[in-house]
C-alpha cells in the first residue's frame, strides 16, 4: 500500500506484538444485573501499526480503551483475560505498578479535550505533572526543555505552555492532550475519538500530527471512533465492535472491499458519499441493551440476512486470508455475505427495470431513506 | 412579495476587553432571504469560528445585528409588536447541537412537548394534546409508547434528538434553524435524523437552515449552500455545483479534508496552510488570504466581491474575476435560482 499524507504504513509482520489482548472481559455490576460490556475480545497490535476500533455508542469501544489503561472503575471490573504491553502483563500488575506503567507504557488521548485539561492550571504545569511523577530525577531545566520539546512535537508554539486551556482553540487543546500522551514516549497510544468535536480541516490536521508522531516514534496507535471515513483514511487494521463483541477484524482495505460481517457492510454503506445525491442508508433499529441481549447472534435483530441458525447459536470466529476474522454464520454459507449482497443488488436492479408495482421497493433489506 | 425572513447587510461584531477591546467580526455584511412561497433547505457550512452559529442566533432573534437589519414578514425585528413577536416565535423553530443539554434532567421528556402545546394553545384538552404528541413522535420514526413518560437519561442521543425534531414539528413552523443537529450522534444514526428533518421540509413545506461543518450531509440534504469563513461568505449557490465544482480555494480545502469511507481515495492531497493570524476578521482584504495557496498581492488589499461563475453559483475570489460581478447583498439571487 502506498503511504498517504498521514503516512499509513504497510503491515508489520513476523515481529512480536507490542500490545496483545487475549479474551478480555469487562463486567459492570448494576442494580438491574450484571452486564458484559466487553466479551472475550482478542487482538494483537504490532509496533508501528494503527488499529481502528469502530462501533456505535454502547458497543463497548470506550470500555476497551479504559480496560487497556486499567482505569475501569466500580461497578465495572475486568473479569477475565490478559493485556500484555511488550513483556509486561498489565492485568497482573499491582495498583502501584500500574500507576507507573500508565502513560509510560501505554498513553491515552481522551475524547473530550476540553474537559480533560484542568481549567485553572497553565498548560506547562499539566505537562510537567506527568514528567515529574514518572521521571523524578529530571532537573527543573530538563523538565522545561522536555515541555518545549513535546509542544513542538505537536506543532504548538512554546508560548502555549504559559496559557490556560480556555485560551486555546479546540484543536490546540487536543494537541496538548496528544503532547501529554506522548511525553513519556509510550509504546502504545489509545486515542478515544480524538477528533469527534472538531471540524473537518482541524480533524485532518490533528490526525496528521498523530500519524507523524506514530511514524517518528514508532508508536502503535489504537484509534477509537464511529466514523468509517476517518478509519478508511487513517488505520491499517480495523476491528468492528457490536454489543461488546468483536464482530470482525482485519486489514482495512480487505474489510472495505470484502466485509464478511453484515454489520461492517452496513456501517460502510451508511456513510454518505458524493455519489447519488439524497440516498442515505441508515442502519435500522438500535443496539440491543446489554442487559437484555438476544439469544444466538447479538446482531440478528437488525441483520437483513438473518437465518434460522442465528437465533439458536452464537457464531464462532472464522478466519479468512490475511488475518481477517469474522463472527457470522454467513461465513459457512456458500458465497458468504458477498453472495447475499450481490444477489440483493441484482434483485433490486431487476425490480427497477421491470418498474414493479408500489411497495416492492421495501423488499430490499437495506431500506433506503426517502430522500429523493 | 415580502420575504418571510430576511437579513439585510447584517454584521455582528463582538468586543471583549474594556480598555483595549479585542474586536471580532463574527458576521460581515451578510444578506439572506427566506421565502414563504418556495421552501428550501439552505446549508451554511464553515469551520468553528466562521460565524455560522451567530447567523443562526440572528435568525432566531436571540441577538440583534450590530449593523444592518433583520426583517420578519417585511417588518424590522426591533419594531415587532407583542403579538407579532409571538407569531415569530412559533414560525421560527430551532434544533440545537447537543441532544443532552436540551433537556431538563428532572422532567420526563413529555415536558419538551407539553410546554409548547400549552404555551401556544395547540390543544383544547389533554387527550388532544396526547394525540398531537403521539403523531409528532410517529412522524420522526419513534414509538410514543416507548418514549412518553421516560426521562432523558433513559433514551439514546439519537432518540433525544428526534424528540427535539418532533417538538419543532408540533408547532407547524415556517422555518427551522438546525444548528449542527447531527454532529453529536453516531454516524449510523445521522441518516435517520436528517431524514426526519427532510420529511418535515417535504411534507409541511418548512424552510430549513442547516448549519453544519459536514459538507457530505449538507450535499445530500440541502438545495443550496453558503460557505462561510471568518464571518464572510466565500462561495454560495446550488449545492451540487458548489460541492462538485468548487471555485473558491477554501471550499476546495474543505472538500479535500473530508475523510471518505473509501481506501482508494486519498485524504488531503494539498497540504493545509496554517493560519498565521495575518488576516484577522477585521481585515479589509480577503479573510482567507493567509491560508490561501493562490494568494495574490491584491487579495490583501481589498476583499473580492462575488463573481457569478454560473447562474447558480457565486464565488468571492479573484480567481473567478473573469465572471460577471455580483453585489454582496444580491447573493440570494444566485441562491434562489437553485
Amino acid at each position: 500500500m502506498s503511504a498517504d499524507s498521514t503516512g499509513r504504513s504497510g503491515v508489520a509482520s513476523g515481529t512480536k506484538p507490542v500490545l496483545s489482548v487475549t479474551d478480555l472481559c469487562v463486567d459492570y455490576y448494576t442494580d438491574a444485573g450484571r452486564l458484559r460490556a466487553c466479551d472475550h475480545v482478542s487482538f494483537n497490535l504490532y509496533p508501528g501499526q494503527r488499529l481502528g476500533l469502530v462501533g456505535e455508542s454502547g458497543s463497548g469501544k470506550s470500555t476497551i480503551a479504559l480496560a487497556l489503561m486499567r482505569m475501569i472503575k466500580p461497578p465495572g471490573r475486568i473479569s477475565g483475560g490478559r493485556v500484555m504491553v511488550g513483556d509486561d502483563d498489565l492485568t497482573a500488575m499491582s495498583d502501584n505498578e500500574m500507576r507507573s506503567a500508565r502513560m509510560r507504557l501505554i498513553g491515552m488521548v481522551p475524547q473530550a479535550a476540553m474537559s480533560a485539561l484542568n481549567p485553572v492550571i497553565r498548560i506547562r504545569a499539566q505537562i510537567q505533572d506527568v514528567l515529574q511523577v514518572h521521571e523524578p530525577n529530571l532537573t527543573y531545566s530538563q523538565v522545561q526543555a522536555r515541555i518545549i520539546e513535546v509542544l513542538e512535537a505537536v506543532e504548538l508554539r512554546p508560548e502555549v505552555a504559559s496559557l490556560y486551556p480556555h485560551e486555546l482553540s479546540g484543536g490546540m487543546k487536543q494537541r496538548v492532550c496528544i503532547a501529554i500522551a506522548v511525553a513519556l514516549r509510550p509504546k502504545v497510544i489509545i486515542a478515544d475519538e480524538p477528533t469527534s468535536a472538531l471540524d473537518v480541516i482541524v480533524q485532518r490536521q490533528v490526525m496528521e500530527t498523530i500519524g507523524r508522531l506514530q511514524r517518528e516514534m514508532n508508536i502503535a496507535v489504537v484509534l477509537i471512533g464511529h466514523d468509517m471515513g476517518l478509519m478508511a483514511q487513517f488505520v491499517d487494521h480495523l476491528a468492528v465492535m457490536y454489543a461488546g463483541k468483536l464482530a470482525e477484524i482485519g486489514p482495512t482495505p480487505t474489510l472495505f472491499a470484502k466485509p464478511n460481517h453484515p454489520y461492517t457492510h452496513m456501517l460502510i454503506s451508511s456513510l454518505p458519499t458524493l455519489g447519488q445525491k439524497g440516498v442515505f442508508r441508515g442502519i435500522p433499529g438500535i443496539t440491543p441493551s446489554l442487559l437484555a441481549l438476544p439469544t444466538g447472534c447479538y446482531f440478528r435483530t437488525r441483520c437483513p440476512y438473518v437465518m434460522d441458525v442465528c437465533s439458536s447459536q452464537a457464531p464462532t470466529q472464522v478466519a479468512f486470508d490475511g488475518g481477517h476474522v469474522a463472527s457470522c454464520h454467513l461465513s459457512a454459507v456458500p458465497g458468504g455475505l458477498t453472495g447475499r449482497v450481490e444477489a440483493e443488488r441484482d434483485a433490486e436492479a431487476t425490480l427497477h427495470s421491470a418498474s414493479a408495482e408500489k411497495g416492492t421497493g421495501e423488499a430490499g433489506p437495506n431500506k433506503t431513506g426517502g430522500f429523493s | 412579495m415580502t420575504a418571510l425572513l430576511e437579513l439585510r447587510n447584517c454584521s455582528k461584531v463582538y468586543k471583549s476587553g474594556f480598555f483595549s477591546p479585542k474586536v471580532t467580526v463574527a458576521l460581515d455584511d451578510f444578506s439572506l432571504t427566506i421565502d414563504e412561497a418556495n421552501p428550501t433547505i439552505t446549508a451554511v457550512v464553515g469551520e468553528s469560528g466562521s460565524g455560522k452559529s451567530t447567523l443562526g442566533s440572528l435568525l432566531m432573534g436571540f441577538i440583534g445585528p450590530t449593523t444592518g437589519q433583520v426583517f420578519y414578514r417585511g417588518k424590522d425585528m426591533t419594531t415587532l409588536s407583542g403579538a407579532e413577536h409571538w407569531q415569530f416565535r412559533q414560525d421560527v423553530q430551532a434544533i440545537f447541537q447537543d441532544p443532552f443539554a436540551a433537556y431538563n434532567p428532572f422532567y420526563t421528556v413529555d415536558h419538551v412537548l407539553t410546554v409548547p402545546i400549552r404555551k401556544f394553545g395547540l390543544a383544547r384538552n389533554k387527550e388532544e394534546a396526547r394525540e398531537k404528541m403521539g403523531d409528532a413522535l410517529r412522524k420522526v420514526g419513534l414509538r410514543p409508547e416507548e418514549i412518553l413518560g421516560r426521562y432523558p437519561h433513559q433514551l439514546s442521543g439519537g432518540q433525544r434528538q428526534r424528540i427535539i425534531v418532533a417538538r419543532a414539528m408540533l408547532l407547524k413552523p415556517k422555518i427551522i434553524v438546525a444548528d449542527e443537529p447531527v454532529s453529536m450522534v453516531d454516524a449510523s444514526l445521522r441518516a435517520t435524523i436528517l431524514e426526519s428533518i427532510y420529511t418535515l421540509h417535504k411534507e409541511l413545506g418548512v424552510s430549513v437552515l442547516y448549519i453544519t461543518h459536514d459538507l457530505t450531509t449538507a450535499y445530500h440534504v440541502s438545495n443550496q449552500i453558503v460557505v462561510l469563513y471568518k464571518g464572510s461568505v466565500m462561495e454560495g449557490g446550488e449545492v451540487s455545483n458548489v460541492v462538485k465544482q468548487p471555485q473558491h480555494p477554501y471550499t476546495r480545502l474543505l472538500i479535500d479534508s473530508i475523510p471518505w469511507p473509501d481506501v482508494s481515495l486519498q485524504w488531503g492531497k494539498e497540504p493545509v496552510i496554517k493560519d498565521d493570524g495575518s488576516s484577522p476578521t477585521t481585515t479589509t482584504g480577503c479573510k482567507f488570504a493567509s491560508r490561501c495557496p493562490h494568494v495574490m498581492p491584491k487579495c490583501r488589499e481589498a476583499a473580492p466581491t462575488f463573481f457569478e461563475v454560473n447562474p447558480q453559483q457565486a464565488s468571492a475570489c479573484y480567481l473567478s474575476e473573469s465572471s460577471p460581478a455580483l453585489a454582496k447583498s444580491d447573493l440570494h439571487r444566485v441562491l434562489n435560482k437553485a
